[in-house]
């Protein structure tokens, strides 16, 4: 990507930072919603009901998702930051649902 | 449909980078995954099993049965009670030896009744070949351990991924413009260009599927994992008992088969018990009554099943049975057919083996669009031989494409002249002996200049299949219609790729010229 002509508005500069930032932090989001579902959909440890087996179908197109579209960030720090910022949100909510149900 | 410039210039650039990088791969994939529609009648073809027991009418099968039991106490937990013998299957009563399920089919020991009522038995290791093919799409061409190539399958799945989304927003401005502007032109950039953007918009929702659940079932394993940490237990299980196998002690008697099919039929009418599989789960002996139906959405290309108490024949789980499944269970299922096209029967297993052979032709074409596009730009900036990074993508997309092709075929080709129509091992051997020299000619002569010889090559293999196949059915006098359709596919694509390699010929001269010339 380095022969990209750096462009004013949105280009190829800085692409293995977010990248890498959808990467990680892209299946820890995933794994996160995932979770967050499976909770509200009483999905089994044990993996016999439907549900957890839907379930496990959903987090790799979603991080595939995450990465595809974590070139649309405007700098690797902005991509670290709102995926930080999402997961921090999301596992909040799975945590919060996990005492309230347990 | 309105998307900023910087975008799609941006994704333009991400389409042919993930691209380049997947696309060898992706091409094996889907050409081996188009191969594997026809997994069961190519396994048919490959199966040599005229000499095997002959099956036992159903009034006799109790007493096939409590024989095999007799003279091996183990069979009472594993065995599979045929109730429609065919050419893979050809006796009443089959179990298999070996524990060894990473090379497909096991070992099988094949049971039948002699004229005076003993048990006779055939052992015999089915033909691995459509096995083989299966993981070669699974592991995307590399010969890896289930560990590994999953780690390796993920990775390429999400670059699959990332080329999917990029190319589509790539397509989308331009959708209606560009699309069926097929510009047969001097240029050849343009005409792979057009015929690249064609070919993935048409086939843009089965790419999709593939995607998804390619996306699915490469990380299975680790979100199982995930899935018990993060989740609550369901209701406790006899975890104690798990441990304590104890077969042949259990009080009650097991009801013989045709009783066992009476009840499922009077339970679930309408659909025919194909084979009862008794296995072993821990420590319980367990029965799912097989039933196959090519019209119904199914799990898997052989079919569904349902639970089966054996000591009541009552049907204790219809989860994976077709057409009494709950919504849920159907979704799953749904998910499942998708990927293998096991839904609408013949017609869409043909489709799907089209659409997979379309999509590898896909990916050979975006790679021979990098490559002119590359080679222009070389050639503007005053290069007059291809670059190392445009020679070493040239070689390597002739090579491995058209070695893929090569390979496959010379394991068909193969598969008549081996023992027990083929172990894994050989053909593994035989298919990366073929890819490899397909490789090694490639980077020897170049990759423009060794497409015409490899296409040549592969259509010979190609028509080795009917030659060596023929020569066995006229060794052993048996020409069955599956022979007959498989050779016949077999000619006409040989043929074809024969004619290609032709064909490429006359053409390639000027176009290899203009690509010398700056």
């Amino acid at each position: 990507m380095s022969d990209v002509a750096p462009g004013k508005s949105l280009d190829g500069t800085g692409w293995i930072g977010k990248v890498l930032a959808g990467l990680i932090l892209g299946a820890v989001l995933a794994i996160g919603l995932m979770g967050i579902l499976g909770l509200l959909f009483h999905a089994d440890a044990q993996l016999k009901t439907a549900t957890s087996q839907i379930l496990r179908w959903f987090p790799g197109p979603v991080w595939g998702l995450i990465v595809a579209f974590s070139f649309l960030f405007h700098t690797s720090r902005q991509a670290w930051l709102a995926l930080a910022v999402i997961n921090g949100v999301v596992w909040a909510l799975f945590f919060l649902l996990h005492g309230i149900m347990a | 449909m309105k998307i900023r410039g910087d975008i799609v210039r941006l994704y333009r650039n991400v389409h042919s980078w993930a691209g380049i990088t997947a696309g060898l791969f992706l091409f094996i994939a889907f050409y081996a995954g188009g191969m594997t529609m026809f997994e069961l009648p190519l396994g048919n073809w490959a199966s040599r099993t005229s000499a095997l027991p002959a099956p036992v009418p159903a009034e006799r099968l109790s007493e096939l049965v409590q024989k095999a039991q007799a003279a091996d106490p183990t069979v009472a937990t594993n065995h599979t009670v045929v109730l429609h013998p065919n050419e893979t299957s050809p006796s009443s009563l089959m179990w298999t030896v070996s524990a060894d399920r990473d090379h497909g089919p096991a070992r099988t020991v094949y049971a039948g009744l002699a004229a005076d009522g003993a048990l006779v038995t055939q052992t015999r290791t089915p033909s691995q070949v459509g096995y083989f093919l299966n993981i070669l799409h699974q592991r995307i061409g590399l010969p890896l351990n289930r560990e590994y190539g999953r780690l390796i399958m993920g990775i390429v799945a999400l670059l699959y991924a990332v080329a999917l989304v990029s190319g589509t927003i790539v397509l989308l401005p331009s959708l209606i413009r560009n699309l069926f502007a097929l510009r047969l032109t001097e240029n050849l950039r343009r005409v792979w260009l057009d015929f690249h953007t064609l070919l993935g918009f048409c086939s843009l929702p089965f790419h999709i599927v593939m995607a998804a659940t390619a996306a699915g079932f490469a990380f299975h394993q680790p979100i199982m994992a995930l899935e018990k940490n993060l989740f609550f237990p369901a209701a406790p299980t006899h975890l104690a008992q798990k441990d304590k196998p104890h077969h042949g002690q259990n009080p009650q008697a097991l009801l013989e088969p045709m009783a066992i099919v009476d009840a499922f039929r009077t339970q679930v009418p309408g659909l025919e018990p194909d084979a009862l599989a008794y296995s072993s789960r821990g420590g319980k002996l367990s029965l799912h009554v097989m039933v196959h139906d090519t019209a119904e959405v199914a799990r898997r290309p052989d079919g569904g099943y349902g639970e089966v108490n054996p000591y009541t024949g009552r049907l204790t789980s219809t989860d994976f049975l077709p057409g009494h499944q709950t919504p849920a269970f159907q979704v799953l299922t749904v998910i499942y057919a998708l990927h293998f096209g096991t839904f609408g029967g013949l017609l869409i297993r043909w489709g799907y083996a089209v659409l997979g052979f379309g999509g590898a032709f896909l990916f050979y074409s975006g790679n021979q669009l990098w490559l002119s596009s590359r080679r222009r730009r070389e050639r503007s900036a005053g290069l007059t031989e291809d670059s190392f990074g445009t020679r070493f993508l040239s070689i390597l997309t002739t090579g491995c494409m058209i070695g893929c092709i090569s390979g496959v075929s010379a394991v068909l080709a193969a598969t008549p002249l081996l023992p027990e129509g083929g172990h894994y091992q050989t053909v593994e051997a035989l298919f990366y002996a073929v890819f490899f020299s397909c490789v090694m000619v490639a980077v020897c002569l170049g990759g423009a200049r060794s497409l015409r010889p490899l296409l040549a090559v592969a259509g010979v293999l190609t028509l080795l299949i009917p030659l060596t196949d023929m020569m066995r059915c006229l060794a052993s006098g048996a020409v069955t219609s599956l022979a007959l359709s498989v050779d016949g596919v077999a000619l006409v694509y040989g043929v074809v790729l024969v004619m290609l390699a032709l064909r490429k010929g006359q053409r390639q001269t000027p176009a290899a010229g203009v690509a010398v010339t700056p």
